[in-house]
């Protein structure tokens, strides 16, 4: 009786274990390589700079003001042949942290399809998009902000430096559905399960 | 307890505990389990350094005898030095300068030169470590043509500067890359990484890479998410995210909602990007953001709020689709920014409306029944040799004699017997022909039906459910940088 407690208890000790010294090696590796190597140059999430800016005419923009939210920033890696701005986020030694591309134009396309007779509309318009927000990721060590034309020619520079944010409490996110980067499997299971392959359909 | 009893009791404690094969095999899967989960999270750390080559010199300022610029940048760099290989066609171009850039002073070791093929190696030792993209250098050339193939506007400038793995000794022929089916100049782009073959511009679409999955069914969604995940393919850094917001549902609606939103990821699968989940399908994560749970289960989220949240996105979000909860049949596509769906468009179940919106919001593609105007995305107005006259299967029409050979000969954009493509453009435009009216009746579309028009409503084709090779082009090319 005595035994068959013992290697019981055996199997679960081992197994315990096993989690225990798999997850310690894990966290370490997580916290010397993520960590370190990543730490300032990787966006914060879920935080994003918040721009109003003013598209003229000609293409340029003015911004009105910066400001720091508790949102997700797009990505901005469409890769966009024409009509676009390159955005790129420098830190003081001008090193590139982020790039990307956002149109220069909106081009819109409405349209309401005739079944059954109902009513038909087509419009079709480019139009510059004047006064606007936009949202870029926020990195810790972020020092400059520059929009370029698609021909190369600078349209606005900004200098965070001449800024003073209001950094928002960062919200705990684990529970939100986004397997943020600062998430994993591990730290946030109900996020992330997401990204586990569907095993019913490998099984397929 | 005796002596005895006391040594009998620590030698069968010692034999339980005593280290067996198959505890070391169990310590061992543990490990590797969440080690592969970790390795999948700092998969950005490790992976080689990815070179891409674009040309930054605008096209309208290319012509014989100019200069023309590229520009190569370094993405995911984990280590201070970095090369990569370049080669280009020495008869029509001629290397001027390597101009120095992030990476600092650029050096330069010639490799061959079999005359029409020049091939060098470009490095630095002073490449600063980060993920990001950065500039690796600038290459000025000037067009010399030799070949007689460049006019001087420049067309038929092609085949210019690609990239390879200094590692690979018979890099692939140069190709050209991305560029919309009309341009003059299609720009020409690359990608490397320091430890494959490279030349991959775009990728080749390999089919199913994945097995098929199913969607999840709006009763099986976790609506106690803040942003309920629909469909996700990976992390949000690397995916094109696109977040789903409903317009003018009541709160007892939320499933009706979620039923919609299910539908519209559905609708794509409906279509042939099914044969293209590596380069397209699995390249997006679908959201839907849920104002119950974020703005109060009795709150009623407008039209009009919706479109004040998608401004302040509390879900990951590089497009926006707001669903309006509202009986007209059609929608609203701003290009590669976000789109709505009147939720009429679901009243049928062969309807793919949001499929259609999503070809505008995303794949940037024009209309292709006649709506007053038309993009290079999908349409040309350069005509074939046979200069087809009328349309085969004409709006809310039958299709009649779509199969004469005077429409099945490819409008010259889609040629790619008369004029340079690329590998992927060779594949894809295959099947491509020339039929009048394209979004404007001066322009040609590549097939006589599609998911760009609205033969969905009256005669469907095989083809209505198809984006055609050029839409296919464009969007695989628009997602080229998301893995």
């Amino acid at each position: 009786m005595n035994e068959i407690l013992l290697r019981k208890s055996k199997t679960f000790l081992y197994i315990f274990l096993s989690i225990l010294i798999s997850l310690i090696i894990v966290f370490l590796l997580s916290v010397i390589f993520g960590g370190l190597i990543k730490k300032n140059d990787i966006p914060v999430q879920p935080l994003s700079m918040k721009l109003f800016l003013t598209q003229e005419s000609d293409n340029r923009l003015d911004l009105e003001t910066i400001t720091l939210k508790n949102e997700y920033a797009p990505d901005y890696q469409s890769n966009l042949v024409e009509n676009y701005y390159e955005i790129k986020i420098l830190n003081k030694t001008g090193r590139t942290l982020f790039t990307g591309k956002m149109p220069r134009k909106k081009i819109i396309i409405e349209e309401r399809f005739s079944v059954n007779g109902s009513e038909e509309l087509h419009n079709q318009r480019e139009e510059l998009f004047g006064k606007f927000t936009l949202n870029l990721p926020y990195y810790e060590d972020a020092a400059t902000i520059v929009f370029t034309h698609e021909g190369g020619t600078e349209v606005l520079k900004i200098s965070l430096d001449k800024y003073t944010f209001a950094k928002p409490e960062i919200r705990n996110t684990c529970g939100d559905g986004v397997c943020s980067d600062k998430e994993n499997l591990i730290m946030c299971y109900k996020d992330c399960k997401y990204l586990l392959p569907d095993l019913g359909v490998l099984l397929k | 307890m005796s002596r005895r009893n006391k040594i009998k009791k620590r030698k069968t404690l010692s034999k339980a505990f005593r280290i067996k094969i198959w505890h070391v095999i169990v310590l061992l899967v543990v490990f590797i389990f969440f080690f592969l989960i970790y390795l999948q999270k700092v998969d950005n750390i490790s992976a080689a350094a990815r070179f891409d080559i674009e040309l930054s010199t605008p096209r309208d300022q290319i012509q014989r005898g100019g200069e023309v610029e590229f520009v190569i940048d370094i993405l995911g760099n984990n280590s201070s030095s970095a090369r990569t290989g370049i080669q280009y066609d020495g008869r029509k171009v001629e290397l001027l300068e390597i101009v120095r850039s992030d990476a600092g002073d650029i050096q330069r070791e010639p490799i061959a030169n079999d005359g029409n093929l020049t091939r060098l190696i470009i490095s630095s030792d002073n490449v600063p470590v980060t993920e990001a993209r950065q500039t690796f250098a600038r290459l000025r050339f000037r067009i010399i043509d030799t070949t007689d193939e460049v006019d001087e506007q420049g067309r038929g400038f092609t085949q210019i500067c690609t990239l390879f793995d200094p590692g690979d000794v018979s890099p692939p022929r140069p190709t050209t890359s991305p560029a919309s089916p009309t341009s003059q100049l299609p720009l020409t782009t690359a990608t490397s990484t320091s430890q494959q073959p490279t030349n991959t511009s775009v990728p080749i679409p390999t089919g199913q890479s994945r097995p098929s999955s199913t969607l999840p069914s709006a009763n099986e969604l976790d609506k106690s998410l803040s942003c309920i995940p629909i469909r996700v393919n990976g992390s949000n850094s690397d995916k094109l995210d696109i977040t789903i917001y409903g317009g003018n549902y009541r709160p007892e609606q939320f499933d009706r909602f979620l039923e919609h939103a299910v539908r519209s990821v559905a609708e794509l699968e409906k279509t042939n990007l099914t044969d293209y989940r590596s380069d397209v399908l699995n390249k997006m994560n679908w959201y839907v953001y849920n104002h119950l749970n974020v703005l109060g289960p009795n709150e009623v989220l407008t039209q009009e709020r919706a479109q004040s949240i998608v401004s302040n996105p509390k879900c990951p979000q590089d497009r926006y689709l707001i669903l309006i909860n509202d009986p007209y049949v059609g929608g609203l596509s701003a290009f590669g920014i976000g789109g709505f769906v009147g939720t009429g468009s679901f009243g049928d179940p062969d309807y793919i409306v949001a499929a259609h919106e999503w070809g505008h919001y995303v794949g940037e593609l024009s209309d292709e029944y006649e709506g007053g105007g038309f993009y290079p995305t999908n349409c040309t107005t350069s005509s074939s040799d046979r200069n087809p006259q009328g349309d085969p299967c004409p709006d809310k029409e039958q299709c009649r004699n779509e199969n004469d050979p005077m429409y099945q000969q490819p409008c010259s954009n889609w040629n790619c017997s008369i004029r340079d493509c690329n590998a992927l453009q060779e594949q894809l435009y295959e099947g491509s022909g020339c039929y009048p009216r394209c979004g404007d009746p001066r322009a040609y579309r590549p097939r006589p039906r599609s998911v760009m028009d609205r033969s969905m409503f009256f005669f469907p084709t095989e083809d209505t459910f198809k984006f055609n090779g050029p839409s296919l082009y464009s969007i695989i090319s628009l997602l080229d940088r998301y893995k």
